[in-house]
C-alpha cells in the first residue's frame, strides 16, 4: 500500500475523536488578522462580524469556485458559515446554499449568522459527518470545502460521497492543507496537530 | 496538518475516485506563526513547532492549495 494510503487506514477512531474533541472545544475562530489573509474587503462587506471572527479555513474556494445564479451549493465543513454565506450571494434566492458540519453548535452558530446576513432564505445548514453527506444522489451542482478534507483519515469516503451527492457535471472545489515533506515525528504524533 | 498529503497525492487520490479535469490552484504557505492564529492549534503544539521544525521550514511548513475537478456527465 502506498504511503498516503496509510494515512487513511491507521486509527481512524481515534483520530476522529481527537478532531472532534478539539473542535468541540474551541470558543472562537482564527480571527480578522487570518481571514484579512484570504478574503478581500469587498468579500467580507455585510458579513456579520461573528461569522468573520468564526472563520477557519485555509483559503477562499468561493473565488475559485465559478459559481453561479440558481446553483446548488454544498460547503462541506462549513464551521461558522462564512463560505456558505459568501457562496449563498453567488447563487442568490434561486439557488441553495447548503452548509454541513459535524458539530450542533456550529451548526447553530452559522444559521445566526446567515439569518444575519440575509441570506437564510436559501441557505440551511445541517448535522452530518462528510464520510456520510446526509444528501440525495446528484443533488448538488457544486462542492466547496476549506482546510476540512485533510481532517478526515477517510479522504477517498469523503471523495466518493462528494462524487455521489454531485450531480453529473458538477464541480468539486477545495482549498485544503498539503504538506510535502514529512513533518517531525513529536509534531505528527502530537494529538492536536490532527486537528489543526 | 498531520492527516494532510503531499500536493500531487492529492490531486492523484481526487482523480482515483473519479473525477476528471483535477487542476490545482492557488497556493498560500501555512507557517507556524499563522498556525498560532488558529485555535485548533495549541500553544503546546505551536511551542513543540517552534522547537522541532527548522528554522527554514518554520514559513512554510505546510501549503494550502485549491483543487478543482469535475464529475463526469
Amino acid at each position: 500500500m502506498k504511503a498516503d494510503g496509510n494515512k487513511d487506514m491507521l486509527f481512524q477512531d481515534e483520530i476522529n475523536q481527537a478532531v472532534r474533541a478539539a473542535y468541540a472545544d474551541i470558543d472562537h475562530g482564527a480571527g480578522r488578522s487570518a481571514v484579512d489573509l484570504l478574503y478581500t474587503e469587498e468579500e467580507l462587506a455585510g458579513l456579520p462580524p461573528e461569522a468573520v471572527g468564526w472563520a477557519l479555513g485555509v483559503g477562499n474556494p468561493v473565488r475559485h469556485a465559478e459559481l453561479r445564479t440558481g446553483e446548488t451549493v454544498l460547503d462541506i465543513g462549513s464551521g461558522g458559515g462564512i463560505d456558505t454565506i459568501l457562496a449563498a450571494r453567488i447563487v442568490g434566492p434561486t439557488g441553495r446554499a447548503i452548509g454541513l458540519d459535524v458539530l450542533d453548535q456550529m451548526v447553530r452558530r452559522a444559521r445566526a449568522h446567515a439569518a444575519a446576513a440575509g441570506v437564510e432564505g436559501w441557505t440551511e445548514f445541517v448535522r452530518g459527518e462528510m464520510e456520510s453527506i446526509p444528501l440525495p444522489d446528484e443533488s448538488v451542482d457544486v462542492v466547496i470545502s476549506n482546510g476540512v478534507i485533510n481532517l478526515s483519515p477517510r479522504k477517498s469516503r469523503v471523495l466518493a460521497e462528494i462524487r455521489r451527492v454531485l450531480k453529473p457535471g458538477g464541480r468539486l472545489c477545495v482549498a485544503d492543507l498539503t504538506v510535502e515533506d514529512e513533518l517531525p515525528p513529536e509534531v505528527t504524533a502530537n494529538e492536536a496537530a490532527w486537528a489543526g | 496538518m498531520s492527516g494532510a498529503l503531499a500536493e500531487r497525492a492529492f490531486a492523484l487520490k481526487i482523480q482515483k475516485m473519479g473525477f476528471e479535469a483535477v487542476t490545482l490552484g492557488e497556493r498560500i504557505p501555512h507557517g507556524v506563526e499563522k498556525a498560532a492564529l488558529y485555535p485548533l492549534f495549541t500553544p503546546e503544539l505551536i511551542q513543540l513547532m517552534r522547537e522541532v521544525i527548522p528554522p527554514e521550514r518554520q514559513d512554510t511548513v505546510a501549503v494550502s492549495l485549491v483543487a478543482k475537478a469535475r464529475k463526469p456527465f
